[in-house]
Parts: structure tokens; sequence; C-alpha cells
């Protein structure tokens, strides 16, 4: 579809662009609208949030797009990345080939990848991944319950968790997972699993307030050192 | 693109038009923060909405309500907190508020849309409130409640550094229902 694209077309004198936009009708040009530019607009974000207290992930059960069940607390000695998306989201899609790429690096390593979908049918994500075929486990959660026990307030919100099914680091926004810097805190969780055993925790929702997020307790770790991970102020 | 500075609010506005659509955006900057809203069309978010099961009626409704794609990033070096709850809209010499998530469900559950609908309706939208590290980033609509092509300026409040920050985007201009592609905003 990039031949609608003004930006694309030679360049012509005035009169013949307006001749070439009146031939591309109202509905393509809304399909364009619609398709091509909110990709363009994805700036990735950088870095991941390591969150010191180590708040025990909320657990599920959630069945993929190929009929597997996927019950969390059976991937306890793996580090596991969730990641939560929806196919109309247009950072989510712009991080889907940089998250496939990961796999295809990480999955090898005995790290698992997780894609929760919010409130789409299986319809919807078969549609999409023909456009962006990926495969690591697509999950299905279409009531959004469980996407409602994480603290996620937009999408894509992706989680880090460690071995012992605590979360480590969370990313809002998308990222170019096959960032080798963005995957060696990753990777690490993995070499060094903490030894102690899980608080029974949930990870509290962020607050709008700054207070809040100032007040929460830091604890240098040797892993926060890594350049693409930061620690909350 | 056009650069417009503030004199009463901190930050810088840019105004511009998307070069692969013609559709204009307003983006304010501050110490790394920005926040651009990207015109949506009538039609594109009709369809979004039809497409997402909102009877056509509702669909409609939004579709009319001045309706942006809002990039939320915070690329400074400290965390930001923001609640739109402290947003306002200033129009025809009168201020509000923008109509958020809640007060939306309460509509779509009194209307009978379906659950589906309304949960891919409430991820569409720009969270409400989000606290942000340095290198996050949101999307997600904002709708403003004006009709297409109206003006309003927008009143932005956020927290950063420990510090209230406040800015201006002036003139914004809703999205026009059939627009010539190119278009000035």
């Amino acid at each position: 579809m990039q031949h609608f694209s003004p930006r694309r077309l030679p360049l012509k004198k005035r009169s013949d662009k307006d001749k070439t936009f009146a031939c591309v009708p109202f509905g393509v040009w809304i399909l364009v609208l619609l398709l091509l530019p909110l990709p363009l607009l994805a700036r990735p974000g950088h870095g991941l949030t390591a969150l010191p207290a180590r708040p025990l992930a909320p657990d599920f059960t959630l069945t993929d797009v190929d009929g597997h069940t996927h019950h969390l607390a059976d991937y306890r000695g793996k580090v596991v990345i969730i990641n939560f998306w929806a196919t109309w989201c247009p950072p989510c899609r712009a991080e889907m080939p940089s998250m496939q790429r990961a796999w295809e690096k990480i999955s090898k390593e005995g790290i698992l990848m997780l894609a929760i979908n919010v409130g789409q049918d299986e319809e919807a994500i078969f549609q999409f991944t023909a456009d962006y075929p990926v495969e690591f486990p697509l999950l299905l959660d279409q009531d959004s319950q469980v996407t409602g026990k994480w603290p996620v307030k937009g999408l894509p919100t992706t989680f880090i968790l460690d071995p012992l099914g605590r979360i480590a680091y969370r990313a809002v926004g998308g990222r170019n997972w096959d960032d080798d810097n963005l995957l060696a805190p990753i990777r690490a969780l993995g070499v060094h699993p903490p030894k102690t055993a899980p608080k029974a925790t949930t990870p509290s929702q962020h607050t709008a307030s700054p207070v809040n997020s100032s007040q929460q307790t830091v604890r240098e770790e040797s892993l926060n050192q890594a350049s693409a991970v930061r620690t909350p102020q | 693109m056009s650069t417009m500075a503030s004199a009463q609010e901190t930050g810088t506005v840019e105004k511009g038009k998307q070069p692969e659509t013609g559709l204009a955006f307003w983006e304010w900057h501050h110490a790394g923060i920005s926040i651009k809203l990207v015109q949506r069309l009538p039609d594109q978010t009709r369809a979004f909405f039809l497409g997402r099961g909102f009877p056509r009626q509702a669909a409609d409704q939004i579709a009319r309500s001045c309706v942006f794609q809002s990039i939320f990033h915070n690329e400074g070096t400290t965390p930001l907190d923001y609640d739109l709850r402290e947003w306002r809209i200033r129009h025809d010499d009168h201020t509000k508020q923008m109509r958020l998530q809640d007060a939306w469900d309460r509509q779509w559950r009194a209307d009978g849309i379906s659950p589906s609908a309304r949960i891919a309706f409430r991820w569409s939208l720009l969270p409400p409130q989000q606290h942000f590290e340095p290198g996050d980033y949101n999307w997600g609509m904002t709708i403003y409640g004006l009709r297409p092509g109206e003006r309003f300026d927008l009143e932005l409040v956020m927290y950063t550094g420990g510090q209230r920050v406040t800015g201006r985007i002036p003139n914004i201009q809703c999205p026009m229902e059939n627009p010539n592609p190119r278009g000035s905003p």
C-alpha cells in the first residue's frame, strides 16, 4: 500500500498530484490511515525498570491460539517474559517482529516468552499472525480478567519474571526486544537465580502520585548495574 | 511545521502534519517528555470501533467526539506521573474535563454494548493515570467531546522530578468529518 503514500509519489507538478489524489477513493484513504501511519509513528522505548520488591506475579491459567493450556505456576524455575498486547495496538504490532527475533535467541537458553492478548478472539489473532508470524505462545484473555490482576494500565506492557515467579522487571510501551543490551539482564536472571523463597505479595497498581513512586524502597542489586536497567526513583 | 513557545506554561509546542497522511498533529515537549496528539478522522475512528463490535450509533458518537491518537513518551531522566482528571479543555471561554474510561464505560453498559467491545474501548484509550519510568511510553486515544472542526486549548498537568509541571497546547483543531488529506489544520 505504500504506493498510496503521497511522500512516495514521484515528484510532479501540483496539478498532476491533485489528479493522483483525486483518483484514490476516500475509503482507500481510510484504509491507509487505519493501517499505514501508526506503526511508522511507533518510536520504541528503551530499558527495563527493576522492581526491587520483586512482587510475586499473579498466577493464571490461559489457553493459547493452538489450544494449549498454560499455567504460570508450572513455569517456576524459568525466566519468563510476559507481554500484554492487542492486534489493534500500533506499538504492540511494532514490537512483535523484535519479540520474534528475541525468541529465536533466548528460547534455546530456556527463557520463556508468553504474549497475552487482551480482549480479542482466536480469529483476530489468526489474521494478525498472517502478517506478523511468531512462534512463541499467544495466549487468549478474552474477558481481560487475567490482565486486570496484573499492574497493566496501557498496552503494550511487559514483565520479566525471575525463576521464583516474581516480577523482576517491567517495560511500559514497546521495545526492541532483540537488542542484546536489553536481553542481558533478562539472561542474567537465569544465570544467577535468587535462592530466597518468594514473598506472598502482589504487585501494586501504579498510582499517579509521584510521592508513592518515590517512597518505594530501593534495593541495590548487581544486575541493576546493567545499562538497560533502571531502578524506580 | 511551526514551533510556538508559551509564556506562562512550561514547554514548547510543535504543530505539523504527518507526512504519510497529511493529518495534523500537535506535540508538546519539555525536558525529554513529550505528548503528541494526532488527529483521527471520524471515519477512521468509526471503522475502528465498528471493527471492535460497537453498533453504528455508538461508533458514530465516539467518532464525532473529537478523537486524537495520543502518544506519551518519557525520555527524560526522572519518573513521570500524570492523571488525566487534572487536565482541562478550554473551548469558547468554557473549561471542562476530558471524558474518561469510567464515564464511557457506564454509558456503554447502560446502552448494552457487548463486553468484548467495552474491553476494546477501555484498552484503546490513553490510560487515565500512568507512571512512566525514563524510557517508557504509551499510546491511546483521547476524546475531547467537541464537534468536528472545533478548536480548543488543552492544559496539561504532570509530575516529574518531584515537581508539578503544567503546559498548554493552544488552538488544537478537532478532526473534520471529510477533510482533504492535504488540507491545512
